[in-house]
């Protein structure tokens, strides 16, 4: 039995490697943020977070496939935290009822085995009350499926056929054992023996006599006699304690799987929860597959940004549609980061399966998303840093394969505006013609020019708005890089005028560069 | 009575002048020839100079005394070396000094390096300048042959640390400066200009470099300038260019050694990108595989 809740066809691993880079991207994209948003202080819910949001998605139908589920618990949150409740407590009661000593001893084995499976039982009936009751208001395939196979297998004649097996492996009418002789006249081949049922009616039965049967009695003081019974008997129930046990085991990592693949819909639903009480809107994007190239979006927002803040963020509109370079010029602390955080996040989210804060949005997926952002550390050693930078973009060159998006932040600044762009061009020049789709923040104007003079590629440029009095708006707007004439009104105001005459700065100065 | 008179005798034969002496040692106890205390007063400039330079030069270090010009503006220093780094080299046991050689014939006019960062552009723009200061002082200069021009002034523009937020107020206060350094220089002047306009959008720092080199051109002043910008290099035949050198094998690694060739400031960064493979034609290829 399996939850299918995370793919169609497979179980959701949480023991997966996060993907190569990962760590760039959970520091760039300040996702620990977006994880405690899900987690809410669960630390499970944290750690399926972090696992989920990381492995993306490539196909549009298994992206689909839990926007479908997705879709199903925003509208059945209750129910759905209530079937992770119950999973949760379940493998919780397991795990107390297991009182840590590794017995060998069968007769342990079975008893506490016995009573796991009882509690389980109960478990499974609430579970298909649920499936009962609720799967007309499910309709995606997940759940859908989900509760077609816990009414299926689940039905009244599996869960009787389990409750009669678990009361006859209580024993308490003792145990049938069966065994031959072998070498020596050794009893071998023990083997538990399925009592016959005696039908006749109990008043027959009360006054029948017994069938005749040879008895030993132990005396009470001869431990020795005992153990030896004890021991025959437990080497008649090994194989049964064996199998419950196993059937055990089965049942748990079913909750299991529930219960973590459920977890990641929880976490939706915590943040979803939060980001509505702020007004926030969320919508579910529409992907489009990776060799596409689209990107239009309307109000997209930093959600780790909006998560930190007290007030609602900016939101950003762009219309990308077939591009393949984003160029995202302009001033200082005027959103060109939150910006491209935002699309980093909205990428990951969109390919996990999330909904995106966004008021719509359509993307391609991508293989892979990479981070290259500008580091803070060796700050003073300006030569090591472009070093740095490069030995970084180098190993992300290593892992690229088409249809990856890579995310440069102010990247190659480090050295002089001159070398820095001619670096910059050439490798995103590269990137471009070995498909991969780009977004590049920066600062310099030969960079983000020779994009627009020279028409490599299929390019948007987009800017930091900022308005005639200098204030930014903190949004990002569809923009040519501004090439800063400031310096030469400068010059000539010094040079050209008399030096004793008070300078007047142009009143956009400050905004300008 | 007589006999205490007896005893005292000789004081009546002590001449007068004696007395005057007395008086005139004690009235000029103190005096020092003018000249010998003017002596002992200016020699402690040579001794000290010389007791610095021959700690450097006992570390191997050569000084010279240079030919200072009046007249024409050819100069050359051979195996010239930054003095601060020399004293830091010897008290401090820093890196070995790298001594280069420059010269400006003709009509060449000003020294332009380019180069890598912290390749020694710095410590070879401040060199020229400390020669021409030493050298109007009549000191040795650190090097191994050198003539000078005898300028009027030596004028400095560096660059002030500064972050990118008051990037604005940095590049006026830039400007400012440069002015004030253009309005005193003559053409008997000597200027040293390092890394401005490093911050500023590169069309800018074209533009304001150009138009400040060809002010400086046209004070017909001696002038090094330490720039990233090739254009700067490549102004006109007034302009000599010098580049900082790096291991060929190994761009990340410095000679600290200066040669007279055309500026080719770009070559270095893509050297660095080259040996990381990550340039245009390297990168088609890695990501074709």
């Amino acid at each position: 039995m399996n939850a299918f809740l995370m793919y169609r066809d497979r179980d959701f691993d949480l023991e997966q490697e996060p993907p190569p880079g990962a760590q760039d991207l959970v520091q760039d994209l300040e996702l620990e943020v977006l994880f405690k948003a899900m987690a809410e202080g669960d630390p499970f819910l944290l750690h399926v977070a972090r696992k989920a949001v990381l492995s993306l998605l490539n196909e549009v139908a298994a992206v689909l496939h839990r926007q479908d589920i997705l879709r199903d618990c925003l509208s059945n949150a209750a129910i759905v935290r209530n079937l992770y409740t119950l999973a949760a407590e379940t493998i919780e009661r397991e795990r107390k009822n297991y009182w840590g000593v590794h017995s060998r001893n069968p007769g342990y084995v079975l008893n506490r085995s016995v009573e796991v499976l009882s509690m389980f039982l109960a478990v499974l009936r609430r579970l298909r009350q649920v499936a009962e009751v609720h799967a007309a208001r499910f309709r995606s395939e997940g759940f859908t499926m989900l509760f077609a196979t816990l009414r299926k297998e689940l039905d009244d004649e599996y869960l009787a056929t389990v409750e009669a097996h678990l009361s006859r492996l209580k024993f308490r009418r003792g145990v049938l054992i069966s065994a031959r002789f072998g070498k020596g006249n050794m009893g071998v081949g023990h083997m538990l023996r399925k009592p016959n049922d005696d039908d006749r009616p109990w008043i027959q039965r009360f006054f029948s006599k017994r069938p005749i049967a040879y008895t030993f009695h132990i005396h009470e003081r001869d431990d020795a006699g005992a153990q030896a019974v004890s021991e025959l008997r437990d080497r008649g129930i090994a194989i049964a304690a064996n199998a419950v046990a196993q059937s055990n085991d089965h049942i748990l990592s079913f909750f299991r799987m529930l219960r973590t693949e459920l977890a990641f819909y929880v976490g939706c639903l915590n943040l979803h929860e939060r980001l509505a009480a702020k007004g926030e809107p969320t919508c579910f994007p529409v992907p489009s597959p990776c060799a596409e190239r689209r990107y239009v979006v309307c109000g997209l927002y930093d959600v780790c940004l909006t998560l930190k803040l007290e007030h609602r963020v900016v939101g950003n509109d762009a219309d990308g549609e077939g591009k393949e370079l984003f160029m995202i010029t302009g001033a200082n602390q005027g959103g060109k980061s939150t910006f491209l955080r935002s699309v980093g996040l909205s990428q990951l989210m969109m390919q996990c399966g999330m909904f995106v804060p966004a008021r719509s949005y359509c993307a391609n997926l991508c293989a892979a998303l990479f981070t290259h952002y500008k580091r803070e550390e060796d700050a003073a050693m300006q030569s090591g840093k472009l070093e740095e930078e490069l030995e970084r973009i180098s190993t992300i060159v290593d892992r690229l394969s088409p249809d990856c998006i890579v995310l440069f932040n102010e990247s190659f600044q480090s050295t002089n505006e001159r070398e820095g762009s001619e670096i910059g061009r050439q490798i995103v020049q590269a990137l471009l013609e070995s498909r991969v789709k780009v977004f590049f923040v920066t600062h310099m104007y030969a960079l983000a020019s020779s994009f627009s003079d020279e028409k490599i590629g299929n390019t948007m440029f987009l800017r930091a708005e900022s308005r005639e009095d200098g204030t930014r708006t903190f949004r990002v707007i569809p923009g040519e890089p501004l090439r800063t004439s400031f310096g030469k009104d400068l010059y000539e105001q010094i040079f050209r005028t008399s030096a004793t005459a008070p300078l007047k700065l142009p009143k956009n100065a400050c905004a300008v560069i | 009575m007589s006999r205490r008179k007896s005893s005292n005798w000789w004081l009546n034969y002590i001449p007068r002048y004696f007395i005057f002496f007395d008086r005139y040692c004690a009235k000029y106890q103190s005096f020092v020839d003018p000249i010998l205390q003017r002596f002992d007063r200016e020699v402690q400039f040579y001794i000290s100079y010389l007791r610095y330079i021959g700690k450097l030069q006992s570390a191997g270090l050569r000084f010279c005394y240079p030919t200072v010009e009046t007249g024409t503006k050819d100069i050359h220093g051979d195996a010239v070396f930054d003095l601060a780094l020399a004293a830091k080299f010897v008290t401090e046991g820093a890196a070995a000094v790298v001594p280069n050689d420059f010269y400006l014939q003709g009509e060449e006019r000003v020294l332009v390096v380019s180069g890598p960062n912290q390749s020694g552009k710095t410590t070879f723009a401040r060199t020229p300048g400390q020669l021409h200061y030493l050298a109007s002082l009549g000191c040795p200069v650190p090097g191994s042959k050198a003539r000078l021009l005898l300028c009027d002034r030596i004028l400095t523009h560096f660059e002030k640390e500064e972050t990118i937020e008051n990037l604005h107020g940095k590049l006026q206060d830039d400007l400012l400066r440069i002015h004030r350094v253009l309005q005193q220089a003559t053409r008997n002047s000597f200027v040293v200009i390092n890394e401005i306009f490093s911050s500023t959008a590169l069309e800018d720092a074209v533009f304001l470099a150009t138009e400040i080199m060809q002010r400086i051109l046209t004070l017909d002043c001696l002038c090094v300038c330490v720039t990233f910008l090739d254009e700067v290099a490549a102004l006109g035949p007034s302009i000599a260019s010098m580049v900082s050198t790096v291991v060929p094998e190994n761009p990340a690694l410095r000679t600290f050694k200066l040669v007279r060739r055309p500026a080719d400031g770009r070559a270095y960064a893509l050297a660095i990108a080259e040996k990381h493979r990550l340039t245009y034609g390297s990168l088609k290829q890695r990501l074709a595989s």
